[in-house]
């Protein structure tokens, strides 16, 4: 894991982020405060989750749009369900968001429609459903054992870091270690020879969608606990800022190259730039400009590594 | 000499057939259900109601045959929103045609950035599109903009001979893409680039700059939308351009343009714009909440590429 950590364009990124750290440490000593870092964490857990999730879909070349909606749908269905017990609550809104993944799976890996076009629908169909659950409300939570999911600590640790910790750890294990994670950058490196070699192409497409949006639900689960609200209209940047992440930790739109941890280097490039910047009272258009500007000069570097030997033009599709 | 398929003609042309059928079909029951949808002044209302979203569709519609995509067209109708407003309090003209200028600026860099320094165009036009929000933030220091000058207003309030003016820009905008798409030299080569693009660079097709094009075409249309979206409601705000992109690209994709490039029409997109238009305005007539059409968006988004890739598959 360490030495993966390391590898390629990974111990690049650390360098930016470790340069990162430094220089707003140097410019305000605030940041670097044990209360301010675990603040990072907790700010960067839950987009952090659904990185995660997008990354397996990414990976095998596909994309996911539906997650910031399957966010919402699954924070609304958590407080809803309250009155037929916690335990079921959670179980609903995590059910609702397998089902949401299973029908883009389903219509990706086995129909073989565009992701990105079943996912802005599916997007758009399950923000409906959120707003008309909710009646276009917030629904505020009943507060109490409620807020222990998104508020509690463990062993000084909020409780969201402890989960965006064992989702990294799991994600990483099941990409490296099992012949699922295999498969996925097997099919996003090269779906032909993925098929000769007898990857059950669909399947394993149809399980990564209903992983990221497991992921997605469970990070929704986590914000509605933490807000101690069911609210519809939550989750509306989150895809944008979680393909965001997963690029900028240097995982490939294209399939095949990436991982968990690069997806966590991006994550925490965002988080500390995001924290660091608030720190330093710069406003949030600068900040949105800082943003955009990394984003675009790190996928330009990389494709300049990429692309210098090669001659023609190689745009190709999302 | 004729070739003669090897299906019978309702096999063939099945898909026509069952598409007029459920035309028919679904108009009659619309006229049953709600017959005010006829009316002269509904359908004038439904037409200057999908008029912005048919701009940047039809800009949309462009960069996608050339086999490219942009995410950043709601931020530039957000930024050349507040900059007509504000230009046009000096001079009307300034502030209609410098915000198009200024977008069709924004998708040249676009254009540059995915075809000179090939980056995925979707992490492109999402960091552009971050930047140029942070601009319009920058330029109104986060303010919503009012101007109630009545010449500035004429573009999006008055209307020539009944039809509202932002239909007739509307309608010429998706006029001129299609003229150029289908009858000059420059549409050929964007389709070719987009079918394969190293096959038009080997043969000697400016590729990159066919790129570039595409781009400033979605940029100067996006900032058009924004100028006239503007002028209608003599306001504007720095964040308002949120959901304006996948609503084109839901219009564009249910019209049968390919993700891929080099296929798809103007045609294709307009009737796309429609139907999503004649959605929503249904549901309003029919008392529905704004969650229904969502639901019913997201649904006809899913079954219009089902329906395409059906069309694909079945026999010619």
């Amino acid at each position: 894991m360490i030495r993966r950590l390391l590898a390629g364009g990974n111990s690049r990124r650390l360098l930016l982020l470790a340069t990162l750290v430094l220089g707003i440490a140097t410019l305000e000593i605030r940041f670097i405060q044990p209360a301010n870092l675990r603040n990072v964490l907790l700010q960067m857990s839950m987009d952090g989750i659904v990185a995660c999730g997008l990354t397996l879909v990414i990976l095998c070349g596909g994309l996911d749009l539906s997650v910031g909606a399957v966010t919402a749908l699954s924070g609304v269905l958590f407080v809803i369900g309250l009155p037929l017990g916690i335990g079921f609550a959670g179980l609903l809104a995590l059910l609702a968001g397998a089902g949401v993944g299973l029908l883009n799976g389903l219509l990706i890996g086995k129909i073989k429609l565009n992701p990105l076009i079943v996912t802005l629908g599916t997007m758009t169909a399950v923000q409906g459903a959120a707003f008309w659950l909710s009646r276009g409300y917030p629904i505020p939570g009943p507060g109490g054992d409620f807020e222990m999911l998104g508020g509690g600590f463990f062993l000084y640790v909020p409780l969201p870091v402890v989960f965006f910790g064992l989702v990294i750890l799991s994600g990483h294990a099941l990409l490296q270690h099992t012949q699922f994670g295999r498969d996925l950058y097997a099919i996003g490196g090269n779906r032909e020879a993925a098929r000769l070699a007898d990857v059950p192409l669909e399947s394993r497409e149809c399980w990564a969608y209903v992983l990221c949006a497991l992921l997605a639900a469970f990070s929704g689960m986590i914000l509605a606990s933490r807000l101690n609200t069911g609210s519809p209209i939550i989750g509306q940047d989150t895809p944008l800022q979680a393909i965001a992440a997963v690029v900028l930790g240097g995982t490939s739109l294209y399939g095949g190259r990436g991982g968990i941890l690069s997806t966590v280097i991006g994550m925490a490039i965002i988080g500390v730039l995001s924290n660091g910047l608030n720190l330093l009272n710069v406003s949030p258009a600068y900040q949105w400009a800082i943003k955009g500007s990394v984003l675009i000069l790190v996928a330009g570097l990389d494709s300049a590594r990429r692309h210098s030997a090669l001659p023609a033009a190689q745009t190709t599709q999302p | 000499m004729q070739v003669r398929s090897r299906f019978p003609w309702w096999r063939t042309q099945k898909l026509k057939v069952l598409a007029s059928l459920i035309g028919i079909l679904s108009v009659f029951l619309i006229y049953l259900t709600t017959p005010t949808f006829f009316t002269f002044g509904n359908v004038i209302n439904l037409l200057r109601q999908v008029a912005i979203n048919g701009i940047i569709a039809s800009g949309m519609t462009i960069v996608m045959i050339g086999g490219g995509f942009d995410l950043s067209v709601g931020a530039v109708l957000a930024l050349s929103g507040v900059l007509a407003i504000q230009l046009a309090k000096t001079n009307v003209w300034l502030g209609m045609l410098c915000p198009v200028a200024l977008g069709a600026g924004a998708g040249g860099v676009n254009g540059i950035l995915v075809s000179r320094y090939t980056i995925n165009p979707l992490i492109v036009t999402l960091g552009s599109r971050y930047l140029v929000y942070a601009s319009a933030n920058l330029f109104t220091a986060g303010f919503i903009q009012y101007n109630e000058n009545p010449a500035f207003l004429t573009l999006g309030r008055s209307s020539l001979g009944g039809v509202p003016t932002p239909v007739i820009v509307f309608l010429s905008v998706a006029l001129i893409s299609h003229l150029i798409l289908n009858h000059t030299t420059i549409g050929a080569a964007l389709f070719a680039v987009g079918s394969n693009e190293r096959a038009a660079f080997f043969s000697g097709l400016p590729s990159r700059n066919l790129h570039t094009l595409s781009y400033v075409a979605t940029g100067a249309c996006a900032a058009l939308a924004g100028v006239v979206l503007a002028s209608r409601l003599g306001v504007a705000s720095p964040d308002a351009g949120d959901g304006y992109e996948l609503d084109a690209i839901a219009a564009v994709v249910i019209g049968g343009t390919s993700l891929l490039g080099g296929a798809g029409s103007i045609r294709q997109t307009l009737a796309g714009v429609l139907l999503l238009g004649v959605l929503s305005n249904l549901l309003v007539l029919a008392g529905q909440p704004y969650e229904v059409q969502r639901i019913a968006t997201g649904l006809i988004i899913v079954l219009a590429v089902a329906f395409d890739l059906y069309r694909r598959r079945s026999p010619k």
